[in-house]
């Protein structure tokens, strides 16, 4: 059903989807530097990537876990989770709460990885269930309060470290290029595809399948992890609240990039770029000063024309 | 299982479902342990604080059953219950009709995207619980909407019929309603059918997309069943009153025993599941276990629910 998409089979469909996703990018771009002077300006295209910075972490581990046919729902709490690690830790040094975020990430990660593997369950009940649950463990670790960060200098993450790009931007642009390469040009990168295409025939092919899936798992936790610590930086507060929103973001990004949700095909850039689009929608409903409650509608509605378009596509791929 | 249909085996109805081994152990206990649990007016009391939820999760078990899920239900609570209480400041009838209408509404959208494009319901669905969500939000701009007292509308939440809660009973009619449709009916083994295998339900002549868009119209309507009592019982419409509705309702489907993978449940298991739960969360209650942890509780019952279930699906070969 869904075509591998090397460079030599490349379908119409899918140079189209991914045109599709730019296209729409430079129209509403257009568009909206026509309805405010302020967009095209410096200072709020860094916006957008500041917005992007944190969440977007979290897309491109989405990335690796829609493609191998998987998905995680507790994204958000891991992030909630990561960044209530890092607030207490970072009393005892910067490293001390860069470590202690991380590590929290991956270990959730990785037990959702070896639950699904592991126990043969579904990837959505499952990490429902662990969303659910660390979202507890966020509230009794805040106490149900705003835990503030103290030190300076981890603070100092999310400042401006050049011509106003604070240092989580260059995370992020560094993480995206990096997880592409992986995917794109490693052996390990290749196995995802091939698990997400078709998993019984990656096994017959001496793929370690459940390895592959508890890899991406395992990747999904490690940048939540890190969007935890990101956001520590930035807003020097955790809460249980932080994150509710994410999954359905995150997820909405990678689909709207022209990743499928059948597995097996998109890209690290490709869901990069939906979630720029997202971005550049979610700056013009601020611009257009739309009520934050409209901007969740339209949110969602985004996500389910997404899903429409998608199947619609696939459909007639069948027929081709 | 044939010979001995008179004879229940009490062994065999625990192994069944040890669930219900679960909740009657934690009766006990916590009977002999606190005085105060095990009288009428706790147990009344545990029912009251489950009702609402309860009719949630029946109608959402029929959507269970058939293999999909609707995350929405707890955002159209919302939805639903902020319509019911504005309407409530002018008429009382249309109160409950016009919000049984628009959750008719709600279902169709859900089930003729679900079916008419193939799409996974759980992702559909979660777009849904945004777009409801927001609805509700910008339906009263963020307010609360507070209802006209002493009406018959009132009674619905906050009347007795004998002693026991007017909303009580609507949760035990809801549950007997699904528990009827789910196990006695064409339409309920349908269902199944389709949770077990849809391809196969489709092939012997069974109309699969008739039957899921109808378990999505049941879903929203228990929502708007449970959005009305609950804005009768608060006397005012809250639009964030729903948050997080869906959540309790699934956990309690699965930890009753259901398959979230579809084909295999009924409202007794539900029902088990939701009083579950509610004992869970009023034992900790009793012995002062922060609210967080009930969270953590749950997430890790879920887990295990789900485990458990997959154990016996390949145990038994499904």
């Amino acid at each position: 059903m869904a075509s591998s998409t090397t460079v030599e089979n490349r379908g119409v469909l899918t140079v189209l989807s991914e045109q599709k996703v730019l296209l729409a990018i430079l129209i509403i771009g257009i568009a909206l530097s026509f309805a405010s002077p302020y967009f095209l300006t410096y200072y709020n295209i860094v916006n957008i990537f500041s917005f992007m910075s944190i969440e977007g972490v979290i897309v491109i581990g989405m990335a690796f876990l829609i493609i191998v046919g998987e998905l995680d729902l507790s994204v958000g709490s891991n992030m909630a989770f990561a960044t209530i690690l890092a607030i207490t830790f970072q009393k005892y040094g910067v490293a001390a709460g860069v470590i202690a975020g991380i590590a929290g990430g991956t270990v959730v990660g990785i037990v959702n990885g070896f639950l699904v593997t592991r126990l043969k369950l579904s990837s959505v009940a499952t990490t429902l269930g662990m969303m659910v649950a660390l979202n507890g463990v966020v509230f009794a670790l805040t106490q149900s309060r705003s835990v503030k960060g103290t030190n300076p200098d981890f603070l100092k993450i999310a400042q401006p470290v050049v011509l106003n790009i604070s240092g989580s931007i260059i995370i992020f642009l560094i993480l995206v290029i990096a997880f592409q390469i992986v995917l794109r040009r490693t052996y390990f990168g290749r196995s995802v595809y091939s698990v997400g295409g078709n998993s019984v025939a990656s096994r017959l092919f001496g793929i370690k399948v459940d390895r592959v899936r508890v890899a991406c798992f395992t990747i999904a936790g490690v940048l939540a992890g890190v969007a935890g610590v990101l956001l520590a930086a930035k807003i020097g507060v955790a809460s249980g609240r932080l994150g509710v929103n994410t999954a359905l973001i995150v997820i909405t990004a990678v689909l709207l990039g022209g990743v499928s949700l059948s597995g097996g095909e998109g890209s690290v850039v490709k869901a990069f770029l939906g979630f720029l689009l997202i971005a550049i929608l979610n700056n013009a409903m601020v611009l257009l000063r739309l009520s934050s409650y409209i901007q969740d509608m339209i949110r969602g509605g985004i996500l389910i024309l997404i899903l429409v378009i998608d199947a619609i596509n696939v459909e007639r791929a069948k027929y081709r | 299982m044939k010979s001995a249909n008179f004879l229940v085996n009490t062994w065999d109805v625990f192994r069944r479902r040890p669930q219900l081994l679960i909740l009657l152990a934690l009766v006990v206990v916590l009977s002999i342990m606190t005085p105060s649990f095990a009288t009428i007016g706790n147990v009344i009391n545990i029912f009251k604080q489950v009702s609402v939820i309860a009719i949630v999760a029946c109608g959402l078990t029929l959507v269970v059953v058939s293999g999909a899920l609707d995350l929405s239900v707890g955002s159209a609570v919302s939805l639903l219950t902020v319509v019911s209480a504005t309407i409530q400041l002018n008429n009382d009838l249309a109160a409950v009709l016009v919000p049984l209408a628009v959750a008719l509404v709600l279902g169709l959208f859900n089930g003729l995207i679900i079916t008419s494009f193939k799409v996974n319901p759980i992702i559909v669905t979660l777009g849904a619980l945004s777009v409801f969500a927001g609805a509700a939000l910008i339906y009263t701009n963020g307010a609360i909407i507070i209802g006209i007292p002493g009406t018959w509308y009132s009674f619905l939440g906050q009347g007795k019929l004998v002693g026991v809660p007017f909303h009580v009973v609507v949760f035990i009619a809801i549950a007997v309603v699904c528990e009827v449709v789910l196990s006695r009916t064409k339409f309920g083994k349908a269902l199944i059918y389709i949770g077990t295998n849809g391809e196969a339900a489709r092939i012997v002549g069974i109309r699969t997309r008739m039957v899921r868009i109808v378990a999505f119209l049941i879903s929203a309507v228990s929502a708007a069943v449970a959005g009305v009592i609950l804005s009768s019982r608060m006397n005012s419409g809250s639009p964030v009153a729903g948050v997080g509705f869906e959540f309790d309702a699934i956990t309690a489907i699965v930890i009753g025993g259901n398959s979230l993978t579809g084909g295999r449940g009924s409202i007794r298991n539900t029902i088990i599941g939701v009083l579950l739960l509610a004992v869970i969360v009023n034992a900790l209650t009793l012995y002062n276990v922060p609210f967080a942890f009930q969270n953590i509780t749950k997430g890790f019952l879920i887990i295990l629910a789900i485990t458990v279930d997959v154990r016996a699906r390949s145990k038994y070969g499904k």
